[in-house]
């Protein structure tokens, strides 16, 4: 490590702590004692809703997506996730607006929408544009792959001795992982499982993706 | 046993898009996010309550408009930002053993502390602005404090992480030449990797979980990516309408919206509310300028009998929503040069009592040729809700001290 960026880290160290002893000041001096527990309570019910509940809850989301799209090109698995990122992240943020609502806006210019029903009709709208991205995706890879097979040109002839480039899924292991991660190594001892016979018969996919 | 259900955990949390190429990426669009929020609102905070010696701008008309707009917009974009983050980094929670060091121990407090605020912070911002408050706690008194301790634990964060963050800063230093992501070296910031297969029950639930099968690194990554920038971006366009004329017919989701509410303005205080109505309505009403033992006291008739202004200001609130207007009235230096008080501030009283009944004009915000005593909107008398008889508009100033129901000017 250089000079200059262990003198950089100590002064980022030194500001922050610096920082902490500010913003516990204030907090200490403007905030009532019953209100410090109450931010204790927050700051504590943050990391457990988190860590406890929305972290796991997308764990398990994505591995169930994932097993139900497990025929399904990863390009359109990939559609289908933000579609449902995109809807879940707006919900939670519109929530409190609907109850804020229910409970009563203090003049009519305040909180003038119907939110539930703004809330529905945007999952709608996802739904339709996920639909309409998800066919397309489907069709031209379905295009891109007759055209491969009406040629002469058929499976690449070098693909079976190499390990799979990051962007292709390889015939004969399309659930390997991306060769881009040292976790991954193809071809080495944690080489998965080998595919249902149903899916070795299908030929390559070629997802139109890249690697940073 | 916690040993083995923490390895199944990063285990089964490996994934492309867990790199750390990808948590500097995000990191670092959130850390500027955080750093606009922290500055737009310092700003906020200190027009409303100045330390002695404090000078503040008064143009462009619209700064103030401008900077909690864009608070209220930024803050937004980063509620999926910091989700995306923490996704990114989640493994680490099941780091094993838990801390090795005095100092990495304090690390991973600061990091609870760091997470914990920023989640409770962006919370609470955002219900605010639907002016609902259901914490046991002052609002303004929390959000600041907690600002000041997410800026701090910002800078420890980088300061830790900076070696990494070197590390991953460039695209060129990340992609190697065949275009694939480098592998994470030892202390490079690695996000976890898939275990080998464990023995027993942890093993058996491994087996379920790696059953379904894993998308390419790339397409990992770029799910994650395209999510949180696809969330941010639906998050802001779909409430920024409330800010910004250009896209009010696209805003969906925001507590305001340009032009609802009376004279074709939203309103935060009602008459009924602040409790002025028959001192607002009362025919005898005057306002009062006041300088020393020199004093002239005006009714309505005679403030709309003074030279007329027209001035187009908006009108901004600390919740974000900002709505331009026609004002025409007095302007407050006019009224000042009675009472031989040019050049001097003005503290402008209000009929309201409490919080917000009193604002201070310095020097340069009294003189400034757009502050008027207003008289109409729009084309209209004041509407009670908007300050009728008569209100304070000024360029660059929030809402709140754009003091409504007006009693008297009195010369600092």
């Amino acid at each position: 490590m250089s000079g200059g960026m262990r003198a950089t880290r100590v002064a980022l160290v030194a500001v922050g702590v610096a920082g902490l002893v500010v913003g516990a000041a204030l907090l200490v001096t403007t905030v009532r004692p019953s209100g410090l527990v109450g931010v204790g309570v927050w700051l504590l019910a943050a990391l457990v809703l988190h860590d406890g509940i929305l972290a796991p809850a997308t764990f398990v989301a994505n591995r169930v997506l994932r097993g139900a799209g497990a025929r399904v090109p990863p390009v359109v698995l990939a559609v289908l996730q933000i579609a449902v990122v995109v809807g879940v992240v707006l919900t939670l943020m519109v929530l409190p607006e609907i109850r804020a609502k229910q409970l009563g806006p203090r003049n009519p210019s305040v909180l003038p929408f119907d939110y539930g029903l703004r809330l529905g009709l945007l999952w709608i709208v996802l739904a339709v544009l996920t639909a309409i991205v998800c066919a397309v995706l489907l069709r031209s890879q379905r295009n891109r792959r007759s055209v491969r097979y009406s040629g002469s040109v058929g499976v690449d002839p070098g693909a079976e001795g190499r390990s799979p480039p990051c962007h292709v899924a390889s015939p004969r292991s399309p659930r390997s992982p991306c060769c881009c991660s040292p976790a991954a190594p193809s071809g080495g001892p944690r080489r998965r499982r080998s595919p249902p016979p149903r899916r070795a018969r299908r030929p390559p996919r070629r997802p139109r993706v890249r690697c940073h | 046993m916690v040993k083995r259900a923490f390895a199944l955990a990063r285990s089964s949390l490996a994934s492309g898009a867990r790199h750390p190429r990808t948590a500097v990426m995000l990191g670092r669009l959130l850390g500027a996010g955080f750093l606009i929020c922290f500055a737009t609102g310092l700003y906020s905070h200190f027009i409303q309550d100045p330390l002695p010696g404090m000078w503040f701008p008064t143009r462009p008309v619209a700064l103030y408009r401008i900077t909690q707009g864009l608070h209220v917009a930024t803050g937004i974009a980063c509620i999926p930002l910091l989700l995306g983050k923490l996704y990114t980094v989640f493994p680490l929670l099941f780091a094993w053993p838990p801390a090795r060091t005095v100092a990495g121990l304090l690390e991973r407090a600061s990091i609870a502390v760091f997470v914990a605020a920023s989640l409770v912070e962006l919370a609470i911002g955002l219900v605010n602005i639907y002016q609902w408050y259901p914490w046991p706690f002052g609002f303004r008194q929390v959000h600041f404090a907690l600002a000041w301790v997410i800026v701090a634990s910002l800078a420890i964060h980088i300061g830790v992480k900076l070696p990494i963050i070197a590390r991953w800063w460039r695209r060129r230093d990340s992609v190697g030449a065949d275009g694939r992501l480098r592998p994470v070296g030892p202390g490079e910031g690695s996000l976890g990797r898939r275990e080998p297969r464990a023995t027993g029950l942890t093993g058996a639930v491994q087996r379920i979980i790696d059953r379904a099968p894993a998308p390419p690194e790339a397409v990992s990554r770029r799910t994650l990516l395209g999510a949180v920038g696809a969330a941010a971006g639906a998050g802001v366009v779909l409430t920024v309408g409330q800010s910004l004329p250009a896209l009010a017919a696209v805003n969906v989701f925001a507590p305001r919206q340009q032009r609802v509410g009376p004279q074709a303005l939203p309103v935060n205080k009602t008459a009924r509310s602040a409790g002025v109505i028959p001192a607002a309505t009362d025919p005898g009403w005057t306002l009062t300028v006041r300088a020393g033992d020199r004093s002239r006291v005006l009714t309505r008739a005679q403030l709309l009998a003074l030279p007329q202004t027209r001035v187009r200001l908006p009108i901004a609130c600390v919740e974000g929503w900002s709505v331009s207007a026609d004002w025409r009235g007095v302007r407050v230096a006019d009224l000042a040069a009675l009472v031989g008080a040019t050049g001097r501030g003005i503290t402008v009283h209000s009929l309201q009592h409490g919080a917000y009944s009193t604002s201070i004009l310095e020097p340069d915000f009294a003189a400034d040729p757009l502050t008027l005593v207003a008289l109409e909107v729009n084309g209209e008398p004041l509407d009670l809700d908007h300050g009728y008889p008569a209100r304070l508009i000024a360029p660059a100033r929030p809402g709140v001290l754009q003091t409504k129901w007006l009693s008297s000017l009195v010369a600092r």
